[in-house]
């Protein structure tokens, strides 16, 4: 295990068993630092509500939600409603479409993102060079360029930065990786990723519609090409569409191709080499792939493979096959060729949690831990923005439809302008990256 | 069969053309389609010629260039048809593109699409056609100018950036932040 690894992984066991205890008691609240950290939330459905509850279960360790913006009248009003009925007052007073209001706010501390992919980037940009710590959900962002941005003004304006890969903070996962780093199949050889298959679907065309009350659609689309309004562009759906998000690629990669990063200690590295060959819409709304098979390979020869499960199961599960034996860690199982395998050291320390995700809160609770100590976060920015750069490249390969030469250091395919040109995005005006 | 190919002493020589038979060999021309398609529209002829472009050798190129830009000076192209040619163009676009994008730049409406293109087109030409838009431009459009000029690196622009900061508004914030990044501290 390397040393951030470790200190992570020391710092996530006392997290996991203080809220073991915590959790939903008010023991913690007296250990807690008398300041409040304030949050603001930028996007609040789906995952911004997710995030919104995690946030609200830290009360008691001074964590405050104040603030609420999505570009939809109707789920920013709802989100505010909640929180205030919540802590049973009127706190959560600013309630906008604009996220500048709560990225260039002098009373928040920090941001929460949970908008489509295609703002990640900018917002979290934005937060952090006017001071914020920030949540980002994943993927953390939609090109390997935002990635590398990112990263970048993280380190420059000295923020925190947690992508919201909460697998990062379950003990399943966290033991798999730890007992892998640590030898327990000896040389890994190869490891095999399958992601769920799309579970939205759309026919050969589809008809542009009038932009509902209450939602500010140019907001919507802010860095993305225009495109006329269409309900099944929006919301959940967007993940579908390459112009927001990139498909099951990013959208279940990001978790399982991060346990990969994870276990291999490649956290501030990837792959030397990509090959796919998936299968891409060629009408109708959705433009993410159909089927994901990819295969990126690293320089010690460990062959990363991803594919689309055809069981019909909405959940990833990761192989890793080394030289005495295999492990399969899943969100809902943990199987190794041998039971010795998961139990070295008393196996995963579960935690549980009352009436919550325990990943989901302790990876919220890091990352508050993480603005008080100014330590890095268990996903820290540049370990989100190398796992989503294997996303990219996956997808940027299946859609070359050809072997890809990838230069970890430098960031850049090797002898490959074209696919250099899809490692960004120019932007809608009037928002810029750089 | 075609008439041409048939022997002189075939019986059907010089027989009347079945025209049920000569529509079987009539097919839709995606180059021509692709013009037409609307947003929302079926989108396969755009996909075809994705297709080829993707698997095309380097050295066919030039050819599916010269192609993307006729489709781009066609009179009646749909929006969606010039987003997907610059798209495209983005890919495999050169020095031979900038005059056609050069003018898309030039009209506020089209300026976007005409970056998604030239954003990546490397080379001299490309540099020279955004940075003579700077003066033409204004608003929005201006600011996602300012962004691209940075995001390509293009120091010799500046000087020029630097004077829009006074602007305010959205040129100024992307002035700002340009003039950042291109002066060296982000």
């Amino acid at each position: 295990m390397n040393s951030l690894n470790r200190r992570n992984f020391l710092k996530l066991s006392t997290l996991a068993a203080g809220a073991a205890t915590i959790l939903p008691s008010k023991i913690f609240g007296a250990e807690a630092p008398s300041k409040q950290v304030t949050f603001g939330f930028v996007g609040t459905g789906n995952m911004g509500s997710s995030n919104i509850d995690r946030v609200l279960r830290l009360k008691d360790q001074g964590a405050r939600a104040i603030a609420v913006c999505d570009v939809d009248k109707i789920f920013r009003e709802r989100a505010a409603k909640r929180i205030n009925k919540i802590y049973g007052d009127t706190s959560c007073k600013l309630v906008t479409g604009d996220f500048r209001e709560l990225t260039r706010n002098k009373e928040l501390d920090a941001i929460v993102v949970s908008t489509p992919d295609h703002w990640h980037a900018l917002i979290a940009l934005d937060a952090i060079r006017h001071g914020k710590d920030v949540f980002c959900e994943k993927p953390l962002t939609h090109s390997i360029r935002e990635g590398q941005a990112l990263v970048a003004a993280l380190r420059q304006h000295k923020r925190v930065g947690q992508t919201g890969t909460m697998q990062r903070s379950d003990a399943s996962f966290r033991y798999v990786a730890d007992v892998i780093q640590q030898g327990a199949l000896g040389k890994i050889d190869h490891i095999d990723i399958l992601i769920p298959a799309n579970n939205k679907y759309v026919g050969a065309t589809w008809t542009p519609e009038a932009v509902p009350d209450g939602l500010d659609y140019d907001m919507w689309l802010g860095p993305a090409p225009f495109a006329p309004y269409t309900k099944q562009r929006t919301h959940y759906q967007f993940r579908y569409i390459m112009d927001y998000a990139g498909g099951q690629t990013t959208n279940w990669g990001a978790h399982y191709i991060d346990i990969a990063q994870w276990a291999l200690s490649m956290d501030q590295s990837g792959p030397v080499a990509v090959d796919g060959a998936g299968e891409f819409p060629t009408t109708g709304l959705f433009t993410a792939p159909t089927r994901v098979d990819f295969t990126a390979t690293y320089a010690s020869g460990v062959r990363l493979r991803v594919k689309t499960r055809t069981d019909g199961i909405y959940d990833g599960n990761i192989i890793f096959f080394g030289e005495k034996g295999w492990i399969d860690v899943s969100r809902s199982k943990l199987k190794a060729s041998d039971d010795a395998l998961l139990t070295i050291g008393g196996g995963p320390k579960k935690v549980k949690i009352e009436g919550g995700d325990p990943s989901g809160i302790l990876h919220m609770t890091d990352f508050l831990a993480c603005i008080r100590s100014r330590e890095s976060c268990v996903a820290d920015f540049a370990i989100g923005h190398r796992t989503t750069t294997i996303c990219n490249l996956g997808n940027i390969a299946m859609r070359l439809r050809r072997p890809l030469k990838w230069d970890p250091v430098k960031e850049e395919f090797s002898g490959d302008q074209q696919a250099n040109s899809l490692k960004e995005r120019a932007y809608r005006a009037p928002w810029t990256l750089l | 069969m075609a008439e041409e190919k048939r022997a002189a002493n075939d019986p059907l020589k010089n027989a009347e053309p079945n025209p049920r038979l000569t529509e079987f060999s009539k097919s839709p021309e995606p180059w021509t389609e692709v013009a037409r398609i609307e947003w929302g529209g079926d989108r396969t002829h755009a996909s075809t010629i994705q297709t080829l472009i993707m698997d095309a050798d380097v050295s066919q190129y030039p050819a599916f260039e010269k192609k993307l830009l006729a489709v781009l000076a066609e009179k009646k192209l749909t929006n969606f048809a010039r987003d997907f040619v610059c798209r495209m163009l983005k890919l495999i676009g050169t020095a031979a593109s900038v005059p056609a994008l050069a003018k898309l730049l030039a009209d506020t409406k089209t300026a976007d699409v005409a970056r998604y293109a030239l954003q990546a087109i490397p080379g001299a030409e490309a540099d020279a056609a955004l940075r003579a838009a700077l003066g033409g431009l204004k608003g929005k459009a201006k600011a996602g100018l300012i962004g691209t000029l940075s995001a390509r690196g293009d120091k010799e622009s500046l000087a020029a950036i630097k004077a829009c900061v006074g602007e305010g508004g959205d040129v100024g914030d992307a002035a700002a932040l340009a003039v950042a990044t291109l002066g060296g501290a982000q």
